[in-house]
């Protein structure tokens, strides 16, 4: 009898815990909670102030969620905390070395810089630990536009009670041009400052041979080489605690400088603590021991103390990070980061961060209301707007509610993006020493490969441009959300030049062109080559589709196929300059032209495409003088020029600048859209709604 | 038997050998440049940067000194000291999960555990009674409809089955959220009051007399375990279901039903246990599979377990990661395999070990 039985007894019990574990209530749980107190004590009699971090055990009530309603709540379960999703999970928290959005996410709300991008762009930025943003005017910055100096800002102390100091300032700086980490932004301030245009600190020794290479460069480089490079970054970056001043001087002026220093790799980071972990001790004899670190070797990638208005609560990789509001933030009540902005404590007490690889969970969460926002893909924006209750204008911020008012997601379209698609091709394709490579077929033109210098002859390149349907892209990859680019210089920044000429979707175009290329061989012969992407987007992939389709129909010989690889293989064999046709995306590290003409035409890309340098000479001297140039309007008109050479040697398919799209809870106030950094990354000026 | 489990130990190091070799030969498919990539989460855009990794991590040696190297580390040109190696237990750095492999498989191996110990009774326990029930009642509604009921989970791809049961008991009820713990709970478990001492959560939350803490931790498995459950059930019922009406046929139950016995002791007493030899072998090495890690059903529910840790540092070619999970999930089944076996020789004394 038991016997048969016994299954049923145990799956009814097994159900009965199921429904119990469903149906948990309301505990009074204990939890850890860490304070700053400073105490005055008497010690040798005298009378002294103490901080010290207390964490002491408090019983709290938690809401074990019971139930919910299949509708999502009207306002947040617990408005005291945020919780959002994303894709990955950061690669580093030391700000001088993190270089991707998932590190700064966390960066940006622990760490601060002298100053801030101002919520609106026009206005510039807001001095955050100085105490006013350098000018002409104000005498911070000289007339020449070599030296900038900051005021620091009294009273500001980091997580762990230190006090901020202009040394910290100086520190931080040299720090990130002498780690003149490969992987980091250290490029930018390196070549504004030293004016390296390598955007290596040891360019000036043996003409950067050992760049990227610590074990080379202390191998090779002499003590006095090392000792050198050292001097040479302190001397540009000066520190006076007593008159509470850090100066830069720059090598040459800098129109970029302010957007460069309002990032991650110029916040600062506390002396005393980073020698304390393990890191730089600032003597210039042992800076090369620190010298281009990844982050496993990196005594400040895994441990944070920053001055901002977030601590670090705890990280498990690959799952979640946790940030708790710092109640000793430096900001006061009424001292608004800008009008109408932020001040004091922050709100939102608890910031959790979730790594959820999953489409669907992650949509399955949004739904649940058990997140602010997640990471929604491209592909799957239709998914997610069919939840979208209402649809917001971000230049104005009204809000109309949509034919599904009651949805629970707030919807901002047509976001400008930063960052853009774009077809490379490469000049003179890498091959081994017997001259293969895999992606170029038989190295021939014999209809089954490429010469590895196919894309050398301008009419193909002209072909490749004239073959692609750029409003296909718009519609079908896009989602209509596009908006196409005429050069490398997205649309509306200075120096896009509205009236510059395009290459239009023009198959008899193109295939005049390829009759004109390689003395007339090509429609004969025919070739093959493989175009690559990276794995999993499928913007990519159909834009390669559209070039291989078009590329067929103008002549069935004339073969294109479409390749994805894994992104580790695709970047590094597109940084080997192995990839004849690849396609990638470049997002702006900063708002300003150079940093869309440089890469694309003298720097990363040209280097990657293998550009002659008889072409990279011709742009190199207007790029340079583009970038010296305080004039906008004189700025604008060398980019013109820029544009128009660009134009004519056409070393690439410029695509179109994607329309980004936000989705958050309606219960989320305080979003606001900004070019650098959007009000979802820096959780300071939001808050939530209390209900659910 | 004991000499046996002796030899199948001593066989172990060399099957770990073999299955690294062939991980390890199948990364030689990669030119060195590819395989730098594997080495630095980015490659410097400097000019001979990626030869300097080459250089470096010794990517254009020989496959075997690589391999070699692999196996008992190389010393650091400027300490002198020996780094790496596996035989000396450092499995390297994860890009992928930012942290030494020993400690990422430290942190992820309990969720896997938990979930495979919860997950026997309804894998192995209900699919056997499912089997059985089936079996006695051959070709009688019942058996119809529990075989139709299983295979229609075993139609199902664990991936869409996962979603639809997040989205009816996550969703839209609220009963069952993804992850290992809720964020307050999470709180509670990672504060200094409460004691880790097995970093399973439900033990754990009952050792500390919190049952918030073992129902929020129950909470969250209920989904993972009914998915990869109604997956494999149909295999199961299957196996147990022929095997029990293969037996029940046995001339020696004709005989105990001619004795006088009755059906229920005939079934269970006699029947079963002979019946369950080929369920040990299929039902043992599935649920130890469990310790590997399930890569899907841990992805979609974002358990944070082996499986998805797996599948992410494949995902981004990890290469160190992944040696070291293949050598981990070698290992893990060899030893299965193993219990299984003697497992099989206790249930069926006919069977002998040498």
């Amino acid at each position: 009898m038991l016997n048969k039985k016994l299954p049923l007894l145990v799956g009814l019990m097994m159900l009965t815990l199921i429904w119990l574990a469903a149906c948990a209530s309301p505990e009074v749980v204990e939890v850890e909670v860490t304070r700053v107190v400073t105490e005055t004590i008497v010690e040798a009699g005298d009378t002294v102030e103490v901080t010290r971090v207390v964490t002491e055990v408090q019983e709290v009530v938690v809401e074990v969620p019971a139930e919910q309603e299949a509708a999502a709540p009207s306002g947040a379960p617990d408005p005291t905390t945020l919780t959002f999703v994303d894709t990955g999970d950061i690669s580093s928290m030391d700000p001088q070395l993190a270089y991707e959005g998932t590190s700064f996410d966390m960066i940006y709300n622990i760490y601060e810089g002298l100053i801030y991008p101002n919520r609106d762009e026009s206005k510039g930025y807001v001095a955050m630990l100085s105490t006013e943003v350098p000018s002409v005017e104000n005498g911070g910055i000289s007339a020449d536009g070599l030296t900038y100096t900051f005021n620091m800002r009294p009273g500001v102390q980091f997580h762990n009670g230190n006090d901020l100091t202009a040394s910290d300032v100086a520190y931080s700086w040299t720090r990130g041009l002498l780690q003149s980490s490969p992987n980091s932004g250290q490029w930018m301030m390196i070549e504004a400052i030293m004016g390296y245009g390598t955007g290596d600190i040891t360019e000036t020794i043996a003409e950067g041979a050992y760049a990227g290479d610590r074990e080379a460069l202390i191998a090779n480089a002499s003590a006095e080489e090392l000792v050198a490079v050292c001097e040479a970054v302190k001397a540009r970056l000066v520190a006076d605690d007593a008159a509470g001043t850090f100066t830069v001087a720059l090598e040459r002026p800098w129109g970029p400088l302010m957007a460069i220093i309002a990032q991650p790799w110029a916040f600062v980071v506390d002396q005393d603590w980073a020698i304390e972990n393990g890191d730089w001790d600032g003597s210039c004899d042992t800076w090369q021991n620190f010298y281009a670190p990844g982050s496993e070797d990196d005594a400040l990638s895994y441990v944070a103390n920053g001055t901002g208005p977030y601590i670090l609560d705890h990280w498990t990789p690959d799952q979640e990070w946790v940030l708790t509001a710092n109640e000793s933030y430096w900001r006061q009540d009424g001292d608004a980061m800008w009008d109408g902005g932020p001040s004091g404590v922050a709100t939102i007490k608890r910031i959790v961060h979730k790594t959820v690889s999953e489409w669907g969970t992650r949509f399955a969460m949004l739904q649940a209301g058990d997140a602010a926002w997640v990471t929604v893909p491209e592909a799957n924006r239709p998914q997610a707007q069919f939840l979208v209750g209402e649809i917001c204008d971000y230049q104005t911020g009204e809000c109309t509610p949509t034919d599904t008012p009651d949805g629970p997601l707030r919807m901002w379209p047509n976001l400008p993006s930063t960052s853009r698609n774009d077809i490379f091709l490469n000049f003179a394709v890498k091959t081994d020493d017997e001259g293969n490579n895999p992606y170029i077929g038989s190295g021939q033109l014999d209809g089954n490969g490429i010469p590895p210098d196919f894309f050398s002859d301008i009419h193909v390149r002209k072909a490749f441009s004239y073959c692609f349907d750029y409003d296909t892209l718009i519609s079908d990859g896009q989602n209509g959300d596009g908006t196409r680019n005429n050069g490398v210089i997205i649309a509306g920044m200075l120096g896009y030049n509205p009236d510059q000429e395009m290459y239009p979707f023009d198959l008899a175009k193109c295939e005049e062109e390829m009759a004109l290329a390689w003395d007339g061989a090509l429609p004969d012969t025919g070739f093959r080559v493989q175009a690559t992407t990276t794995t999993g987007n499928l913007m990519r992939m159909t834009a390669l589709a559209i070039l291989q389709s078009n590329l067929r129909a103008v002549n069935p010989a004339y073969q294109l196929e479409v390749v994805t690889l894994p992104s580790a293989t695709y970047f590094s064999a597109f940084r080997a300059g192995q990839l004849p046709v690849a396609l990638s995306s470049w997002g702006e590290d900063y708002h300003d032209p150079h940093n869309w003409v440089q890469p694309y035409l003298i720097g990363t890309f040209a280097g990657r495409q293998n550009m002659p340098d008889e072409i990279k000479d011709i742009f190199r001297p207007l790029i340079e003088q583009a970038v010296l140039e305080s004039d906008p309007a004189k700025r604008a008109e060398l980019y013109y020029e820029i544009g128009r050479l660009r134009h004519e040697y056409v070393p690439e398919v410029v695509l179109s600048q994607g329309g980004d799209v936000s989705f958050e809870m309606r219960w989320v106030n305080g979003y606001y859209y900004h070019p650098l950094v959007s009000s979802h990354r820096y959780i300071y000026p939001l808050s939530l709604d209390a209900g659910g | 038997m004991t000499a046996y489990i002796i030899r199948r130990l001593l066989q172990l190091p060399f099957t770990m050998l073999g299955v690294t070799l062939l991980i390890f030969a199948m990364l030689q498919l990669l030119t060195p440049v590819e395989r730098s990539a594997l080495y630095v989460p980015s490659i410097p855009h400097n000019e001979g940067a990626i030869d300097a990794i080459i250089a470096k991590y010794g990517l254009d040696d020989p496959f075997y000194i690589q391999y070699w190297r692999w196996l008992v580390g190389h010393k650091d040109v400027n300490t002198g000291e020996i780094k790496g190696g596996v035989l000396r237990g450092d499995l390297g750095f994860s890009r992928s999960g930012r942290q030494d492999v020993i400690d990422m498989i430290a942190q992820r191996l309990p969720a896997t555990v938990e979930m495979a110990l919860w997950s026997v009774f309804p894998i192995i326990g209900i699919g056997i009674w499912l089997g059985v029930i089936s079996a006695i009642n051959h070709n009688k509604p019942i058996d119809q409809i529990i075989r139709v009921f299983t295979t229609i989970g075993w139609s199902f791809p664990t991936f869409v089955f996962g979603l639809l049961v997040l989205l009816l008991f996550y969703t839209k009820l609220g009963w069952f959220p993804p992850g290992r713990l809720s964020d307050p709970i999470n709180a509670v478990v990672m504060s200094p009051s409460f004691r880790r001492y097995t970093q399973l959560n439900t033990v754990d939350g009952l050792l500390n007399g919190r049952m918030d803490v073992f129902w929020d931790a129950l909470r969250h498995l209920v989904l993972p375990i009914l998915t990869l459950s109604y997956v494999v059930w149909a295999r199961i019922l299957r196996v147990t279901r022929s095997s029990m009406l293969e037996t029940l046929r046995q001339d020696y139950l004709r005989t105990a039903r001619a004795k006088g016995l009755s059906e229920k002791i005939v079934v269970y007493r006699h029947a079963f246990r002979n019946a369950l030899l080929p369920v040990i072998t299929i039902g043992g090495s599935m649920v130890v599979g469990l310790l590997d890690g399930t890569v899907v059903t841990e992805v979609i529910f974002n358990y944070p377990g082996m499986g998805s840790a797996t599948a992410r540092a494949a995902s981004s070619l990890d290469a160190t990661a992944v040696l070291a999970f293949v050598l981990f999930g070698g290992m893990v089944l060899t030893v299965a395999n193993l219990i299984v076996d003697v497992l099989y020789a206790m249930v069926d004394p006919r069977i002998r070990l040498t």
